[in-house]
């Protein structure tokens, strides 16, 4: 059989429009997913035994269960509590949520690595908790987990192809939608392919950049 | 006769089943010099740490000028600033320059503005000498040096009693003279002083007494020219002997 790429460049224009779809909400999820990763690393390692308790169940059912079962529960699950959200918003809400529970872990380590005569000095100066864990610990958290975070981020934007299930139409499912009517699978997955390794690589020359700004100070 | 600056009435410390300081007393007056002395393991470090509460005791108390040091933790950072710290590992913030580390609890903690904060910073840098390397970061220093910032960053504060914990252990034994000049000076200016060390040289020409541990007790204490020719305790008298060769 022949491959046959003029129905691809045909359509170009759908593979933009879905790869911006992908960008949108990843980008979205994931600075959602900052926020419930530094609520979820500021919990565990908390004074108050309750809430580690409930950040550690944070992270342990979202690693425990699959992506694709929460962002169900939460579109086709929820409805039967009269809870309907639009699809756009489980999307967001489920990836940003999952990512969290990773983003936790990672500022977790983060703020593990950094040397504790450190901390000791700064409360030695009479620095409170919070102006430690500001003035102290946490620019140097940011410089530790760089490499981490982005790794991170390039998973988050994969996994973003599984939120064409609760039908949003990003990169993936435009790919979907266009064997309905081509049948060209090869054609159009290996393009997909393609707008996800230009997505993903232009993330790594970034952080590239910046981990050797950050390098620098 | 003057009250104590700090007075450590009967303290005890435990890690786990380990009972590292037994009931423990000491008055420290103002502008008094004291070393502590003892072998590893002996609760020296511990009973330090005890009073700024980097450690908490399990018993008796600790009081800096009449106020107890305990859990309240708005009342332990207040105290906490007068009280300044040396460590081993020199500790300082390796994401700031030298000058930042050392207005950095003036300016964040006492609320001082930044211009004088760094005025003062610059006069201290004056003081141990290191004026030339106030937009350095700690990595690009010697241990030696790194030490001396760190001693300037607990001055910044202006600190009623330095506590130093062995602040010589950990450099090359030819940069150790220049922290030890520095503390000697401190010393003179009338800096009230509590020093972990085992630089016996030091303890001889600066405390003003000396307290040897062992196992958690006191075990000897005394003038320094007493305590190193005429050691009453078989204890102090090996330790002496084995550290002295």
């Amino acid at each position: 059989m022949q491959l046959d790429y003029s129905v691809i460049f045909n359509k170009i224009d759908l593979f933009i429009d879905g790869s911006l779809v992908t960008l949108q909400v990843s980008i979205l999820s994931l600075i959602i997913a900052i926020g419930f990763g530094i609520i979820g690393a500021i919990f565990r390692i908390s004074r108050f035994k309750v809430l580690n308790v409930i950040g550690g169940i944070y992270v342990w059912i979202i690693r425990g269960t699959p992506l694709i079962v929460q962002l169900f529960i939460l579109y086709f699950g929820l409805p039967q509590f009269g809870i309907q959200l639009s699809p756009m918003v489980a999307g967001i809400v489920g990836l940003s949520f999952n990512t969290g529970a990773y983003i936790s872990e990672i500022i977790r380590s983060g703020i593990n690595a950094v040397d504790k005569g450190q901390i000791e000095a700064a409360e030695s100066l009479g620095m409170t908790s919070t102006q430690v864990m500001v003035r102290i610990v946490s620019p140097q958290v940011v410089k530790i987990i760089i490499p981490t975070m982005v790794n991170q981020f390039i998973i988050t934007l994969k996994n973003s192809s599984l939120i064409s299930l609760v039908t949003i139409t990003e990169l993936f499912r435009t790919g979907e939608s266009l064997i309905a009517t081509t049948f060209r699978s090869f054609e159009v997955y290996t393009t997909v392919a393609i707008f996800y390794l230009i997505m993903t690589s232009l993330l790594m020359v970034v952080s590239n950049y910046v981990e050797k700004r950050m390098a620098k100070s | 006769m003057m009250e104590p600056i700090i007075k450590i009435r009967n303290i005890t410390k435990s890690f786990g089943d380990n009972e590292v300081i037994k009931n423990f007393s000491m008055d420290i007056n103002e502008g008094e010099k004291v070393v502590l002395l003892g072998p590893s393991g002996s609760g020296k470090s511990t009973i330090l740490r005890c009073i700024n509460r980097l450690e908490t005791i399990n018993g008796g108390e600790i009081l800096f000028e009449n106020n107890k040091i305990d859990g309240n933790r708005k009342k332990l950072c207040e105290i906490r600033t007068h009280i300044g710290m040396v460590f081993q590992k020199y500790n300082l913030f390796p994401h700031m320059t030298v000058i930042e580390n050392i207005i950095e609890a003036p300016v964040h903690v006492r609320k001082q503005d930044k211009k004088i904060s760094i005025e003062a910073a610059m006069e201290i840098l004056e003081r141990v000498g290191l004026s030339d390397k106030k937009d350095s970061y700690p990595k690009e220093l010697s241990g030696g040096q790194q030490q001396r910032v760190a001693i300037a960053r607990a001055l910044a504060m202006k600190p009623r009693v330095m506590l130093f914990d062995e602040p010589t252990s950990a450099l090359d034994p030819e940069l150790v003279g220049e922290v030890l000049d520095v503390m000697k000076n401190l010393a003179k200016d009338g800096m009230t002083m509590i020093v972990v060390t085992h630089e016996l040289g030091f303890a001889r020409e600066v405390a003003d007494r000396v307290v040897f541990l062992d196992g958690g007790v006191c075990v000897e204490e005394g003038e320094p020219e007493e305590f190193f020719t005429a050691p009453k305790s078989e204890r102090t008298k090996s330790f002496l002997k084995r550290i002295m060769k």
